[in-house]
C-alpha cells in the first residue's frame, strides 16, 4: 500500500515537472515596451532634435534679417511719400523673395523632420530586433496610446532594460 | 618552506598570465580580423552593414609588405613610417550582399552620383575619433570604390596619435548624411588593443 502511494506521488511529481517544462518551452516569451518612453530617451533622438532646432533658429534669423530690411525700405517709401518708384519696385521684389524663402524653409523643415524621424526609427527597430534575438523573446509588444493593448501586466515591462541596451549600442559596443 | 614555494608559484602564474602573447604574421592577421577579439566591429542599420576594422601598426606593415610567410625584412622601417597615426578601415556593405553599396536603394542616377561625390569628397569631415574627452578630426581619408565588383566600398581613415591613446577607448563616430542612417558609433576598447599579441620578428 505504502509502495503504491509512493509510486503515485512520484508519478504525479514527474508529470507536474514535465508538464511545466513543456508549458514553458511551448509558451512564447513575451514582454512589452513603452514606446514613447524609449523613443524620447534615445540619445540619437536628442542629438537630432538639437540639430533640428539649431537649423530652425538659423533659418528664422535669416528670415528676420530679411524682414527687417523690408520694413526699413517700407519706412523709406512712407517718408518719401510713395514717390520713389524704384524703391517701391525693390520693396515688392524683396517681399516676394521673403515669401519664396519662407516657403522653401517650410518645405525643407518638413523634409528634415521626416528624415530625422525615419533615421531614429530605423535605428531603434534594428536595436529592438537585436535585443529581442539576444534575449530570446518571441514577441515584444509596443505599448503606446493607440489602444492596441488594453491591459498589460506591469512585471513584463522591459522598457528600462531596453533603454540601457539601446544607449550602449548607440554609443558603440 | 611550503609557503615560499606557494608564493613563488603564484608569482610565476601572475607573470605568465600578464605576459603579452606572441604571434607569427599569419596568426596576427587572423587575430586582428577575428570579430571576437574586439578589433573588428560590425553594425547593421537599415539596408547597410558597417564594419570598422582597427589596424595595428604591425598588421598594416604586414599588409604593406605583402607577405605573410614570416619574412620580416623591412618590417621595422615600414612600422616606423606608419607609427604617426592610428588607422582603421570602414567598410559599408549592402545587407543583401549583392547590390553595390552606392547603388543600394537609390531613386535615380543623380542619387548615385551624389553618393560618389559625398564619399569621395565630403565624408571625411563627418568622421571623428573620440578618445576620452578629445575629439580628433580625420587626417587621412581614402575612399575605394568597388565598381560593381563587390557589394561593399571601403574607406581608409586615420587619426593623429595623441598622448591619451594608451588609456582610453577609441570611439569612431561617423555622422553620415547621404544614406539616411545618421550617426553611427564604433567603440574599440583599449583593453582589446592592449591584448593584441606581439609579432615575432626574426633576428
Amino acid at each position: 500500500m505504502k509502495k503504491k502511494v509512493i509510486i503515485i506521488a512520484f508519478s504525479v511529481a514527474v508529470f507536474c515537472v514535465l508538464g511545466s517544462a513543456i508549458y514553458l518551452w511551448v509558451l512564447p516569451k513575451t514582454a512589452y515596451v513603452e514606446v514613447a518612453n524609449l523613443y524620447d530617451s534615445f540619445e540619437m533622438k536628442k542629438e537630432l532634435e538639437t540639430k533640428f532646432q539649431k537649423t530652425q533658429k538659423e533659418r528664422e534669423k535669416i528670415l528676420d534679417s530679411l524682414k527687417t530690411e523690408l520694413s526699413f525700405i517700407s519706412r523709406k517709401i512712407e517718408i518719401s511719400g510713395r514717390k520713389n518708384t524704384s524703391e517701391i519696385e525693390e520693396f515688392y521684389k524683396k517681399r516676394e523673395n521673403i515669401e519664396l524663402k519662407q516657403q522653401q524653409f517650410d518645405e525643407d523643415t518638413d523634409a528634415m523632420a521626416e528624415e530625422f524621424k525615419s533615421q531614429i526609427w530605423k535605428r531603434l527597430n534594428q536595436y529592438i530586433d537585436d535585443y529581442g534575438k539576444a534575449k530570446g523573446y518571441d514577441y515584444l509588444y509596443g505599448v503606446d496610446n493607440s489602444y492596441t493593448f488594453l491591459y498589460h501586466k506591469k512585471g513584463n515591462d522591459i522598457t528600462e532594460d531596453l533603454k540601457k541596451y539601446v544607449e550602449q549600442r548607440y554609443k558603440g559596443k | 618552506m611550503k609557503s615560499t614555494a606557494l608564493v613563488c608559484c603564484i608569482i610565476a602564474l601572475l607573470f605568465i598570465s600578464c605576459a603579452t602573447p606572441e604571434a607569427t604574421q599569419e596568426e596576427l592577421v587572423k587575430y586582428v580580423e577575428d570579430e571576437g577579439n574586439g578589433l573588428k566591429i560590425k553594425e547593421e542599420v537599415g539596408e547597410f552593414v558597417f564594419t570598422l576594422q582597427y589596424k595595428p601598426i604591425e598588421y598594416m606593415a604586414i599588409n604593406e609588405l605583402g607577405n605573410k610567410n614570416g619574412d620580416t625584412t623591412g618590417l621595422a622601417g615600414t612600422k616606423e613610417a606608419l607609427s604617426e597615426m592610428e588607422q582603421f578601415n570602414l567598410t559599408i556593405e549592402s545587407k543583401d550582399g549583392k547590390t553595390e553599396m552606392l547603388k543600394n536603394q537609390i531613386q535615380n542616377d543623380e542619387d548615385y552620383f551624389r553618393r560618389i561625390e559625398y564619399f569621395s569628397m565630403a565624408a571625411e569631415k563627418d568622421i571623428k575619433m573620440i578618445s576620452g574627452k578629445d575629439t580628433l578630426p580625420c587626417v587621412l581619408y581614402h575612399f575605394e570604390r568597388s565598381y560593381d565588383i563587390t557589394p561593399y566600398s571601403k574607406m581608409v581613415i586615420g587619426f593623429k596619435k595623441n598622448a591619451k591613446e594608451n588609456i582610453e577607448d577609441r570611439v569612431i563616430s561617423f555622422n553620415e548624411s547621404i544614406l539616411g542612417i545618421g550617426t553611427i558609433n564604433f567603440r574599440v576598447k583599449n583593453k582589446d588593443i592592449k591584448n593584441i599579441p606581439q609579432l615575432i620578428v626574426a633576428k
